[in-house]
């Protein structure tokens, strides 16, 4: 069946097949475009709003469906600029950079071209802060959306008004109540959230809230006993330590466990309860060689950055 | 930090950069007269692991590598408006199920399957009160007519059989050689050489091209 005429065809080599040439030259303009991919860094892909479509122009016009001078006017310059495309039961079909998109009874899904999309869920409210090659940055006002994001770290991050929620990747729940409360849940990848001058990293599996004036708390796993989670609640902002809300800390498996001990080694009030998650995660997490001990144990910036990524990368990506 | 920033200050982003130049842009034919080398494959396993191990930077060379073969194997079966949307949609449903890929070397046949059902469901759902034509991308160089022969070429490749179509549309399209094709399919190069000499038989016939 193959011979060496086929050669060309097969993988360029021999005598070059005059119709195949031909076909090559008439495809390629059908051939993967990275200049129009935003995914390799390219602008934002716009689609074009339906009714600029050519094609769709001239089916209605023939039908006998006459668009208006007003029509025109606001979906041709208007889609000119950066916004995303919006499908399912929001208020717009498009939103722009400064608006707002609300949904009713029903979800509506917002793509982000080329890194992901955003499920928006009923009766929410979100705005479009800004839009660049590198950075998506969105704000939920109240409601809940649900996050896959394929971009690179840090380019796309939601505002509420407990704090700036950056993925790190890839996929995940955010909420906001009627009080400003914010709640994350991370189904894969992680999170960073950021407020009221703490900084957590929430990874798959776990979940963490936020609020205006504190920012967000420590992140505890999804399903976590009720009384470890109980007992964190009453440490994390405590200056004085209720011996038995400890002992249910220092009972708790540190692997399982581990990223809300970390929290809590970074950011709890108590020093005493600091330096005694620092005791509990160095038994599963032995600190680097050549540090201050010391300083690391008192949990010192500079000292933390190698303990970190032991203690972090053993953070599943996939929730299990 | 931006991507081109990233890929500046790190050796290794650059390194792995360059390798994804030379594979993704030489289409010249001594590049696609050879077979994929090792290092490829070997850089391949390497970066899927790396993203299962949650390094997003490993996922975004993947996507670089891949996007072509996906926009190919979605191109046979979608319309060309609609085929950017799914290949993004391709990768999130990968970047989701990765950690259910057990076998790295799977990869692209594993990718393959992601992007023939979600282009398959896509076709599916479609429903088109109007008629939209399919309009491929008009260039400057076009000697009348060519766009029309363009479009007539690509409805006639989407309606070859299965085995036939995605194969040519890799080869004839996406510029992708026999071997790389059977690589990233998983294919046996044998099959995959059938399919492209079989497929462009049936094509001739359908353009009314004269046998070779």
């Amino acid at each position: 069946m193959t011979n060496e005429r086929d050669d060309y065809l097969w993988d360029r080599s021999g005598e070059r097949d005059r119709d195949v040439v031909r076909l090559e030259g008439l495809l390629a303009r059908y051939r993967y475009d990275a200049a129009r991919d935003p995914g390799l860094g390219g602008k934002p892909r716009l689609r074009q709003p339906i009714l600029r479509r050519p094609s769709v122009r001239a089916v209605l016009l023939a039908a006998g469906v006459l668009l208006g001078l007003g029509l025109w006017r606001a979906f041709g310059p208007r889609g000119e600029r950066p916004g995303y495309e919006v499908s399912g039961g929001a208020d717009v079909s498009r939103v722009e950079v400064g608006e707002h998109l609300e949904t009713g009874a029903a979800s509506a899904l917002l793509r982000v071209a080329g890194i992901g999309q955003v499920r928006i869920d009923p009766s929410s409210r979100l705005r479009v802060d800004g839009i660049a090659a590198d950075e998506h940055r969105l704000f939920l006002e109240r409601g809940s959306v649900h996050a896959t994001i394929f971009a690179r770290p840090r380019e796309f991050q939601i505002g509420t008004p407990a704090g700036l929620s950056i993925d790190l990747g890839c996929e995940y729940e955010l909420s906001v109540d009627d009080a400003g409360r914010s709640t994350m849940t991370v189904t894969s990848g992680r999170v960073e959230f950021a407020g009221g001058g703490r900084r957590v990293v929430v990874p798959a599996g776990a979940t963490c809230q936020a609020t205006r004036e504190s920012g967000p708390n420590v992140p505890v796993r999804v399903g976590a006993d009720p009384r470890f989670v109980a007992a964190v609640r009453a440490l994390e902002h405590a200056t004085e330590l209720d011996s038995g809300d400890v002992t249910t800390l220092v009972e708790a498996d540190v692997s399982a466990n581990s990223v809300t001990l970390w929290h809590l080694f970074l950011n709890a009030t108590s020093p005493d309860l600091r330096a005694q998650m620092y005791d509990r995660l160095a038994t599963r997490y032995p600190p680097p060689q050549n540090v201050d001990a010391g300083a690391l144990r008192r949990g010192e910036p500079g000292q933390l950055a190698a303990w970190r990524a032991s203690i972090e990368g053993e953070w599943s990506w996939y929730g299990d | 930090m931006s991507f081109n920033t990233f890929v500046a200050t790190s050796p290794q982003a650059a390194a792995a950069l360059a390798q994804r130049s030379s594979w993704l842009t030489a289409r010249s034919a001594d590049a696609l007269a050879r077979e994929p080398a090792e290092g490829e494959r070997d850089a391949d396993f390497a970066l899927v692991a790396a993203a299962r191990a949650g390094q997003r930077e490993a996922f975004a060379r993947l996507y670089e590598r891949y996007v072509p073969f996906v926009h190919g194997v979605v191109l046979a079966r979608a319309r060309s408006s609609d085929v950017l949307d799914l290949v993004h949609d391709v990768f999130l449903t990968a970047l989701r199920r990765l950690g259910d890929l057990h076998d790295a070397r799977q990869f692209g046949p594993w990718l393959a399957t992601i992007a023939r059902n979600l282009a398959s469901d896509a076709h599916k759902r479609r429903r088109e009160v109007l008629e939209l034509v399919d309009e491929p991308r008009a260039r400057a160089s076009d000697a009348d007519g060519d766009a029309e022969e363009a479009r007539r070429a690509l409805a006639a490749l989407r309606e070859l059989p299965d085995a036939y179509r995605e194969t040519l549309v890799l080869r004839l399209v996406e510029g992708l050689s026999g071997p790389e094709i059977a690589e990233r399919t998983g294919l046996t190069p044998g099959s995959v050489r059938v399919n492209l000499c079989r497929g462009m038989k049936l094509l001739r016939e359908r353009l009314g091209l004269p046998e070779a």
